[in-house]
């Protein structure tokens, strides 16, 4: 026999705790249980799975081809090229890197999309700000769930990769080398998830549909990368590559895991690029908010 | 519930700008029912969203239960429920969802906030469709869920921005009665800002008069409608007006004439006895009369303009409004069937969405454009008519030759009560005002 739980409708008066803490929380919770709901955030997941086990092979290729030549006395002048594929950072630094440029673009493209649009659209603007809610707990609620859902995924490459660096670290090394490495990784993840979720969710709060607000970001995310590709590429001078979206991110994380890459010793460039990425993001989701709260 | 004023103002004063959309206003409002009433633009919402403390304002104090907006109005809003005007729905959220995140937004552990959202869906009559998505509601339903996120977290107080907007009849008729209904089923005040007297006529006890950013008058419904006491409506057959009024003016009456109507104050000590044997002895008729009670959208056009009647018979003395508030807006008016407070430009303050207007809803309440004029009835005896205003209307008519005064029912208002002449029409001439209706409270569970 089933137990059934008998419900008292009727209006009862509330007596209990009301909690006056920041509602950001409550606002991020909101938004990752919509987010929740995507089918396609099951697709991303699986993608970045795979993306993590090709990975996975290369790192375990790259660190058996190492230990063997460290066995075989090698030196390092001799293959200064096989140096370079062997070094086992570079395969953490680019399997997150992939994962949040890729997969966190189509994150931004799903979650971000609808953010703030959503709330113009349905008037949500009301809902929130004639509840104890502030502004800064609007703007960090709808901001958390996109950095949080690329966060997440890009953490699988992190922690997987970073323990099986960890793990296969030679004798000889110190375990200091993949300790760092593992938590230089979480640091880019972290850092790159805002960058790539900042501004998707300031270029929702310019519309109130959703689709175009998706349609505003994956222009803005193409045509920077191509507008300072072209610019690069024609002025021979590769640290405007550090300046769109993903360069910044790459730039930085490889400078930051000491990865050698193209654009790795402009990684400050890239940090400032980054910053300046999720202050103008901030800033608009902030200006949008202000602007309906001082209209007639 | 709060002692004292649920909300405080002094020295209120908001501007957009050069448009001053409060001016210093000096507000107290009681626990109950009050409506907040005004022509578009008058600065209600503005005043709703100070309240909140959404809105920054330039100068004045503002209290809500006891809390300065100012110092922190999270405090504030953590105790009061609001109700936007326009339409307000979370994409991909369903009425559960949504009331129950809006009881979780003002700090509700999140069971109590589920629990509680059930419980305000079915107060609000949407338990068999809390599980579907609140976009795939209708106006009226979104209306409901509205009311029914700013009840979840059972506040103290509930502001009310426009709830019947876009409503069909019966849908506002709904929402009337659950908004009538709240302060005995759950036992918290409310202020209904509207621009439909009717809306405030039917559900609300006080009324706050808002026009161009000021008060223009806060006082209770009743005693807003009082203040022609003694004055009586008569229209007599056509063309007989001029001569109907010059024969009261002949007997000591105060006599305003508006249109085919005439106002007529009594003097002291006599009854409409009075109006009908002078017109019986003039040989004219009188086709209607009626005390005159006074509507609320009279009383609106008295407190925000001028008023010739009031002028005229009760004299320049008689005020407007309460010591200290100021009469503002020429041309303020007051329009149309459908009972919409006009703008100060003569704008129809109604939308077309509006029910009660375009729509041909029945208007319930007396706002019809026309001064609301209180109804009769004809006493037990057929030979004495009684005019009371609970009854049906009746009209007191002198015949052709002046030898029946008889008073005739309204049409489709019952049976026609005629008196032969001679025999003594005995009317009251204190006509009473009748209170307000509250509303009922309709169980939806």
């Amino acid at each position: 026999m089933m137990d059934a739980e008998i419900r008292d409708l009727r209006y009862h008066p509330y007596d209990g705790p009301r909690s006056l803490s920041s509602r950001a929380w409550t606002i991020t919770l909101a938004g990752l249980n919509q987010a929740r709901k995507s089918k396609w955030l099951k697709w991303l997941a699986g993608l970045t799975l795979g993306i993590t086990s090709i990975y996975g092979v290369m790192l375990y290729m790259a660190m058996r081809a190492q230990d063997v030549k460290t066995k075989a006395g090698l030196g390092a002048m001799h293959f200064k090229h096989l140096d370079k594929l062997l070094q086992a950072d570079r395969y953490v630094a680019s399997a997150v890197i992939v994962t949040i440029t890729t997969i966190g673009f189509f994150i931004a493209l799903i979650v971000a999309g609808p953010a703030v649009s959503d709330d113009l659209r349905g008037g949500s603007f009301h809902f929130y700000f004639s509840r104890p809610v502030t502004k800064t707990d609007y703007i960090l609620g709808k901001i958390l769930p996109t950095t949080l859902v690329i966060a997440i995924l890009a953490l699988v490459p992190a922690i997987l990769l970073g323990s099986m660096r960890i793990a296969m670290s030679p004798t000889i090394e110190p375990l200091r080398v993949p300790l760092m490495t593992a938590a230089r990784a979480l640091i880019v993840v972290a850092a790159g998830s805002l960058v790539m979720g900042v501004p998707a969710v300031a270029l929702s709060a310019l519309t109130e549909r959703r689709g175009i607000a998706r349609i505003l970001w994956a222009l803005f995310f193409l045509v920077v990368g191509a507008v300072v590709g072209i610019v690069a590429h024609a002025t021979g001078n590769k640290q405007y590559m550090a300046m769109s979206i993903d360069g910044s991110i790459k730039a930085f994380s490889f400078g930051f895991m000491k990865v050698k890459q193209m654009t790795s010793s402009y990684w400050f460039t890239g940090l400032t690029a980054m910053a300046a990425y999720v202050a103008a993001g901030v800033g608009i989701v902030a200006w949008r908010v202000t602007r309906w709260q001082t209209k007639a | 519930m709060a002692t004292g004023p649920l909300v405080q103002t002094r020295g209120l004063s908001k501007s957009y700008g050069a448009l001053k959309a409060l001016q210093s206003v000096d507000l107290d409002v009681p626990e109950g029912r009050v409506g907040l009433l005004g022509p578009n633009g008058a600065g209600k919402t503005t005043l709703l969203k100070v309240l909140l403390g959404l809105l920054e304002f330039e100068a004045g104090t503002v209290t809500v239960l006891g809390q300065s907006t100012k110092k922190d109005p999270r405090v504030v809003r953590a105790q009061v429920g609001y109700m936007p005007e326009r339409d307000v729905y979370l994409p991909g959220m369903t009425a559960v969802e949504m009331c129950s995140y809006a009881g979780r937004l003002c700090g509700l552990p999140p069971t109590q906030a589920l629990r509680r959202s059930h419980e305000a869906l079915n107060f609000v009559g949407l338990e068999d469709k809390r599980y579907q998505l609140v976009d795939s509601y209708s106006t009226g339903q979104r209306q409901r869920v509205k009311l029914a996120a700013a009840l979840v977290h059972d506040p103290k107080f509930l502001l009310l921005d426009e709830p019947t907007n876009g409503l069909d009849p019966e849908g506002r008729d709904a929402m009337l009665d659950l908004i009538a209904s709240l302060p005995d089923r759950r036992g918290l005040s409310f202020v209904l800002s509207t621009h439909l007297l009717p809306d405030v006529e039917r559900v609300c006890d006080h009324v706050l008069l808002l026009d161009g950013g000021k008060l223009v008058r806060s006082t209770t419904l009743n005693t807003m409608r009082q203040g022609h006491e003694g004055l009586w409506q008569v229209r007599p057959k056509a063309n007989q007006e001029e001569a109907l009024a010059l024969a009261l003016e002949a007997v000591a009456c105060q006599v305003q004439r508006k249109d085919r109507t005439l106002f007529i104050g009594l003097p002291p000590k006599t009854t409409t006895r009075l109006i009908l044997e002078t017109a019986l002895a003039a040989g004219l008729q009188v086709r209607h009369m009626a005390p005159y009670r006074r509507s609320l959208q009279d009383a609106f056009m008295e407190a925000v303009g001028h008023d010739e009647l009031t002028d005229h018979v009760n004299g320049p003395d008689t005020q407007v409004g309460e010591p200290g508030t100021q009469v503002d807006g020429p041309g303020a008016q007051v329009h149309g069937p459908d009972g919409h407070v006009g703008g100060r430009d003569g704008h129809v303050g109604g939308r077309d969405r509006h029910v009660g207007g375009r729509d041909g809803q029945p208007d319930r309440s007396g706002m019809s454009g026309q001064p609301t004029l209180p109804s009769q009835t004809a006493s037990s005896s057929p030979n004495v008519p009684h005019l009371d205003e609970h009854g049906p209307s009746t009209r007191p008519v002198t015949d052709e030759s002046g030898g029946t005064v008889a008073l005739e029912q309204n049409p489709g208002q019952g049976a026609e009560a005629e008196t032969a002449a001679g025999s003594t029409p005995k009317v009251d001439s204190e006509p009473k005002t009748k209170a307000p209706s509250a509303g009922q409270d309709r169980e939806h569970a």
